[in-house]
């Protein structure tokens, strides 16, 4: 049935969920099967564990961030950022932009050619960040992300 | 434990009472072995060989004074830059009477941010360049880690984190360890 509608019959690899010390992630690509010429969205949902934050970008700090490794068929956008929360760091005495809520970071994809031998898409990455708590920080973290997307021909 | 220990005394106690040989000795050695004093050693801190800044090459011995402070710490950590004004202001006071002290970075890739980040803060205290191995080798999980260290390189105290009046207790632990 799916060979008479052209589609590719592999089963799509599109949902990376993972839990550390400081956070749990749900790193999602939707949708589940592309054409070349296409568009992906990364979904990326992030929860810091209690009394945890992480740091958004514009700040002297390691700001969280998703980077997909190069793929000749893929053209990632930037990527995008909710709005932060101003966290007071005490010893400092400074303003700091941080996660410490729940949160999503989004990504599109556009998709080139993709040749025959390419497929399924694979696709790769890593999210980095590093968490503090209200006494310590802790070492920066990369949790390495795979995909795998059929290609449809039609 | 605690069960041991109170077998091992209610053992000594009974020893007149005991009639028969075998029971006898078996509470004697239970007693002397439970009540002995620990003849364990203090813990070392894993020798390390790191480089400076200049690429000289150092090792823990090389480092270590009447008594020496190792911190494992990265230049975009919040939490040690709080720290390190307070704990440079330490090495200054303390370096003439004997505390050695070295900054050990477990980041290899924030290396190159290291000397403006030093020309900046005014730091001097020596820091070595951690490798990828590093956290693991030391169980580094946070940063600061502190490690107060005696004269044979024996763990005095360990401290993770920091919060402001932390430097006050360091203080007082670095001048028993000098002798004071």
């Amino acid at each position: 049935m799916l060979a008479l509608i052209g589609a590719t019959p592999l089963a799509a690899d599109v949902i990376v969920a993972r839990n550390t010390p400081h956070l749990s992630f749900i790193a999602s690509i939707s949708p589940d099967a592309v054409r070349a010429g296409g568009r992906l969205s990364l979904v990326v949902k992030v929860t810091p564990k209690k009394r945890m934050h992480v740091y958004a970008p514009g700040t002297t700090y390691r700001a969280i961030v998703v980077t997909l490794d190069r793929h000749p068929s893929l053209k990632p956008s930037k990527l995008t950022y909710p709005k932060p929360s101003i966290y007071f760091f005490k010893p400092l005495n400074e303003r700091v932009l941080v996660f410490s809520d729940p949160f999503t970071l989004t990504m599109n994809i556009q998709v080139g050619t993709v040749p025959a031998k390419a497929a399924p898409l694979k696709i790769a990455g890593t999210l980095s960040y590093q968490a503090c708590d209200d006494r310590v920080c802790y070492l920066p973290e990369s949790v390495p992300l795979q995909w795998t997307i059929p290609v449809t021909r039609k | 434990m605690q069960q041991f220990r109170s077998s091992g005394a209610a053992c000594q106690a009974r020893l007149a009472d005991v009639t028969t040989s075998a029971p006898r000795i078996l509470c004697l050695v239970l007693a002397l072995v439970l009540t002995a004093p620990s003849f364990a050693s203090a813990e070392k801190l894993k020798s390390f060989k790191l480089k400076t800044l200049d690429g000289v090459e150092l090792t823990l011995p090389d480092v270590l004074g009447k008594a020496t402070l190792v911190v494992f710490f990265f230049p975009t950590c919040p939490y040690c830059n709080a720290a390190f004004p307070k704990v440079q202001k330490l090495y200054d006071t303390y370096r003439g009477q004997g505390l050695s002290m070295v900054w050990i970075n477990v980041v290899p890739d924030e290396r190159k941010l290291i000397p403006e980040w030093r020309a900046k803060h005014g730091y001097t205290v020596p820091v070595l360049l951690g490798g990828r191995s590093t956290p693991n080798d030391y169980k580094v999980r946070m940063t600061p880690t502190h490690y107060l260290l005696d004269a044979r390189g024996e763990i005095l105290s360990k401290q993770d984190g920091f919060n402001p009046g932390d430097e006050v207790r360091l203080e007082q632990q670095i001048q028993k360890a000098l002798g004071g």
